[in-house]
């Protein structure tokens, strides 16, 4: 764990450059050189984003990557690793046979560390706190721990700032957050889900310190990330930002994105917990003057009705980030994968939270997450009244007797069955597209078949069952 | 200055010109010209009308016209020649007076800047003749020595070297900057962007490789407009060389027949096949052309992402739109009922009359930006299955899914580097590569030939070879295996066919 005793000042790079590569040499030698911040035959782990077998920039670019084993290597480095847990169902070994990393790597001079093959890279448990994390050793006994981050926008922490990188050094079982009702705390109104989540990613960032961190935004994705959906764009700002205290990095990151440092829950707990500077007075930047650049990217929607998914009306009730996060993904997924099949479909009402709002519609009514489900089991949506069709011979009868009062029918009442109900708390994204592709049928889903057909190339056929414990699949 | 070959031919245009608003019937006149810079024989009154639509339409639609040659080796921009056309339609050249080079007093240093040159020349046009010009266009002397050169050997040479000759020499115009044009219309600054994205690649190398794909062909594509019908006849045949030959000829449709006006688009292919011996003919609407034509060159170059799909799916919309948009004779087989039929007892749903326009380009995009990145650099290599030789290495520099340069490679393949290799090698000098993707010629051509020139022999079974194809290594290799092409290699061809044309074709038949 790191030690909780923070520096007086630090140094944080902002270099414009033509290329990210020159800005990353740059931004080094102005910070006095690498070996300022390694030294001789000590192993290196570089830790970077693989979240998903997709190109750039879902995980970091290569390019950079290679400038910064190039300078490594100068500084005499023994070992250079470089790895990080990919998704949940998604193994470094896939990752690496779809994106041609390993090779790339080893071209360079560097080794891909497989996190997720327990028996090569081991782990070790460590606690934090009251938490334990199974951590893989070759990074707990690498001498110094390199952060490399593409900052792309984020739903929940509008960027990908270094701690939701480092979170990746443990695998998806350590990551997942379990929802813990706690006496007189109300678990949705309090947003709990982020609280524990923030402190989960600030835990997990406190067990290795990094020796330098490099906020890679030449390139930064703005609109919908930080995959690579439909209203993603690539925006160029030129600008990378570097430095030995990750947090200084991050909080000169928000501040030249127009964001307030001391509004990100990230920054605010890596504060309390004293795991970097987040004081402006004790940051010396080098390079570019901060007040020079505003960078105003567009960021992720704070609303899930603004992903304005065609055909489907958004109602909500009261929901936690964690539903938020996976709601966001699950719509940009439709928004982006299920084109032609929105328009079959036709109408949908997609419900979240607590008590939604009741739905536009009574076909496809998809209820995502326990709190919509436990919440509208009486709602009278659940029921559909069939209205019963008189028949011709009936109304005559009514006519021929019209002295006789006419007998009232009663309506029937039915289950209605055009509900699909995502459960989870929240629920788990790769079983939403299944259950969506259960529910309508085939022929309404050749977009979503499509992709699914595609994901499941880079889902491990694998059943390891070491690799479920660790909770990789 | 200027070669005598194509000084009389522009002579005869002109005075053509300056006649067809004198003459009643100026359609019934029978002069031929040849298409300037060209050796294509054309009716003096279809190159008027091509002039009167194409002219203002991507070039200027303003009067008069102002060509000023200057020195580019001896002394820079020192002007040498001028020629003023006085129009009296935008576009339709007939009258040419030679200025005298004094005329206008102006700055060697002046026509560096051609916005600040074209309204010194303008104002002083308006003082001393009294005329006010809307479009200067600026050759540099080697430009009309390039002009003369191919001028004087259009006699000695095939189409097919023509067109070689003809890519070559606009290349070397726009990229050696020896020709301006100011005001600058979208078209040429269109083909200008163009030709900076392709960074030295020649496009008569390209032609080149496009051709040798192509099999032999003999076309004809009538553009069918209200006022002038227009029959292009294409035809590639193979010398006794075993040379590739070329043969094109444009032509007024009235020239067959008189009375083709009355005739309707069926009727009109009927009349063209009984008079001209083709393979296949084509009926295009000129407005559909122009328009398409038009998008093009307003679009932002490098291209972005929504304004290209937009134009894809106007494309793809006129394409599914058979025998209404556009037709052809003979009848491609899997647009007939009975065979739709057969194929969709098999489970297979092909009609192309319901293809999705609107989802295509949206998922080939979605697939782009998702698997190759919105920043890649990709090699792409046209291989020759016969011959190992001749491969056609470029590097495509994608940025923001726009491509924004490609860099032409010179890639000997063998059977020691495999594509891994390649991309490792590639990737110390040039970038990170994410991806090689190598094509046979073989697949390029058939489908080149099934959505070209052979499209009415398009079938059920040549989507099947289409596909097998590109399942095979032997004619297309993505390295590393990106997700859709894993995908697409596991599928059997049948269950493949199936999931692409429930995404390609509409469910709904009505």
């Amino acid at each position: 764990m790191i030690e909780q005793s923070i520096p007086n000042h630090t140094e944080v790079a902002i270099i414009k450059s033509t290329t990210p590569e020159e800005a990353t040499i740059e931004g080094i030698k102005s910070l006095g050189g690498i070996s300022k911040f390694i030294n001789k035959d000590e192993q290196i782990f570089i830790k970077i984003n693989l979240r998903l077998p997709n190109g750039f920039p879902t995980h970091t670019n290569f390019d950079l990557i290679k400038s910064v084993v190039n300078l490594c290597k100068e500084g005499g480095v023994k070992k250079i690793y470089i790895g990080s847990f990919p998704l949940k169902g998604i193994t470094t070994q896939s990752f690496s046979e779809l994106m041609g990393v390993q090779e790339y790597f080893e071209s360079i001079g560097a080794h891909l560390a497989y996190l997720d093959d327990y028996s090569n890279y081991p782990y070790q448990i460590v606690s934090v706190q009251d938490k334990e994390f199974k951590v893989p050793q070759v990074i707990l006994n690498s001498d110094k721990l390199i952060l490399i981050n593409q900052i792309n926008v984020d739903p929940l922490f509008k960027l990908t700032l270094s701690p939701l990188n480092s979170y990746s050094i443990v695998s998806d079982k350590y990551r997942k957050i379990v929802k813990i009702l706690r006496e007189g705390k109300d678990y949705l109104f309090l947003d709990q889900y982020k609280k524990d989540l923030v402190s989960n990613i600030i835990d997990v960032f406190s067990i290795k310190k990094p020796c330098f961190s490099i906020n890679d935004f030449y390139f930064t994705l703005e609109g919908a990330g930080p995959y690579i959906y439909k209203d993603s764009n690539l925006v160029k700002t030129n600008l990378i930002a570097m430095g030995k205290d990750a947090i200084a990095v991050d909080y000169i990151t928000l501040k030249l994105m127009n964001l307030d440092p001391m509004k990100n829950e990230l920054i605010i707990e890596a504060r309390e917990k004293k795991l970097g500077i987040t004081d402006l007075s004790k940051i010396t930047t080098v390079g570019e003057k901060l007040d020079k650049f505003i960078l105003d990217i567009k960021l992720c929607v704070s609303k899930l009705e603004n992903i304005n998914v065609q055909n489907t009306s958004i109602k909500r009730g009261q929901f936690c980030s964690g539903c938020f996060k996976q709601a966001y993904h699950l719509l940009n997924l439709m928004k982006t994968n299920m084109i032609k099949d929105l328009k079959y479909i036709r109408k949908q009402s997609f419900l979240i939270g607590e008590k939604p709002q009741e739905p536009e519609y009574l076909e496809n009514i998809i209820l995502f997450g326990d709190c919509a489900i436990n919440s509208t089991k009486d709602r009278s949506f659940r029921k559909i009244v069939i209205k019963k069709k008189k028949s011709f011979l009936d109304d005559a009868k009514e006519k021929l007797k019209k002295d006789k009062k006419p007998v009232l029918k009663k309506n029937k009442q039915k289950k209605n069955k055009q509900i699909l109900e995502l459960p989870g708390c929240p629920p788990d994204l790769n079983e939403c597209i299944n259950y969506l592709t259960n529910y309508y049928r085939k022929t309404d889903l050749p977009n979503l078949n499509f992709y699914k057909n595609i994901i499941e190339t880079f889902r491990t056929e694998e059943k390891s069952e070491t690799l479920s414990k660790e909770g990789v699949l | 200055m200027i070669n005598q070959k194509f000084k009389d031919n522009w002579l005869k245009i002109l005075n053509f010109n300056s006649k067809v608003n004198i003459v009643e019937e100026p359609g019934s006149l029978k002069e031929i010209v040849r298409i300037p810079l060209t050796p294509v024989e054309i009716n003096a009154y279809l190159l008027y009308h091509l002039f009167e639509l194409l002219y203002p339409r991507y070039i200027n639609d303003q009067h008069n016209i102002l060509d000023v040659i200057i020195s580019d080796f001896d002394i820079e921009n020192k002007i040498l020649a001028m020629y003023l056309y006085k129009t009296k339609k935008a576009g339709i050249h007939e009258s040419i007076e030679n200025l005298p080079k004094d005329l206008i007093r102006i700055k060697e240093d002046e026509l560096l800047d051609i916005a600040m040159a074209f309204n010194k020349i303008q104002s002083t046009l308006l003082e001393k003749k009294g005329i006010k010009i809307s479009s200067i266009r600026i050759f540099k002397r080697r430009a009309i020595d390039l002009m003369n050169r191919l001028s004087e050997n259009l006699e000695k040479l095939t189409f097919y070297d023509f067109l070689l000759n003809f890519f070559d020499l606009t290349q070397k115009i726009f990229e050696q900057e020896l020709f301006f044009i100011y005001p600058e219309s979208k078209m040429i600054s269109f083909i200008k962007k163009n030709l900076q994205i392709l960074n030295g690649i020649r496009l008569s190398t390209i032609f080149k490789h496009l051709n040798d794909m192509i099999l032999p062909f003999n076309t004809s594509i009538i553009i069918d407009s209200k006022e002038i019908k227009i029959l292009l006849k294409l035809q590639k045949k193979f010398t006794h060389n075993k040379n590739s030959e070329i043969d094109f000829k444009i032509n007024k449709l009235e020239f067959l027949e008189n009375n083709t006006k009355s005739k309707n688009l069926n009727n009109l292919m009927d009349f063209v096949s009984s008079e001209v011996n083709s393979e296949n003919i084509f009926c295009i609407s000129e407005v559909d052309i122009l328009s398409i034509l038009s998008d093009l060159f307003n679009l932002e170059v490098p291209f972005k992402r929504d304004e290209f799909k937009l134009i894809l799916q106007k494309v793809l919309f006129g394409f599914r739109n058979f025998e209404t948009r556009w037709d052809m004779m003979p009848k491609p087989k899997i647009y007939y009922t009975l065979i739709r039929f057969l194929v969709r007892l098999a489970g297979i749903n092909i009609n192309l009359r319901k293809l999705s326009y609107w989802v295509i380009p949206e998922l080939i995009f979605n697939l782009t930006d998702t698997y190759l990145g919105l920043n890649s650099n990709i090699l792409l290599l046209l291989t020759n299955a016969n011959d190992s030789k001749n491969t056609l290495a470029m590097l495509f520099k994608i940025e923001n899914s726009s491509i924004v340069e490609i860099e032409p490679l010179n890639i000997k393949l063998n059977q020691e580097n495999s594509l891994k290799d390649l991309r490792l090698n590639y990737s110390t000098n040039f970038g990170y590569i994410s991806s090689i993707i190598k094509i046979d010629s073989t697949l390029v051509q058939q489908l080149l030939n099934m959505i070209s020139f052979k499209f009415h022999k398009l079938s059920f079974f040549s989507l099947i070879k289409l596909l097998k194809l590109f399942k095979n290594e032997k004619y297309f290799q993505i390295y590393p295996e990106i997700p859709p092409y894993k995908m697409i290699k596991k599928k059997s061809t049948y269950s493949l066919m199936k999931t692409l044309l429930s995404i390609l074709i509409d469910k709904h038949e009505f």
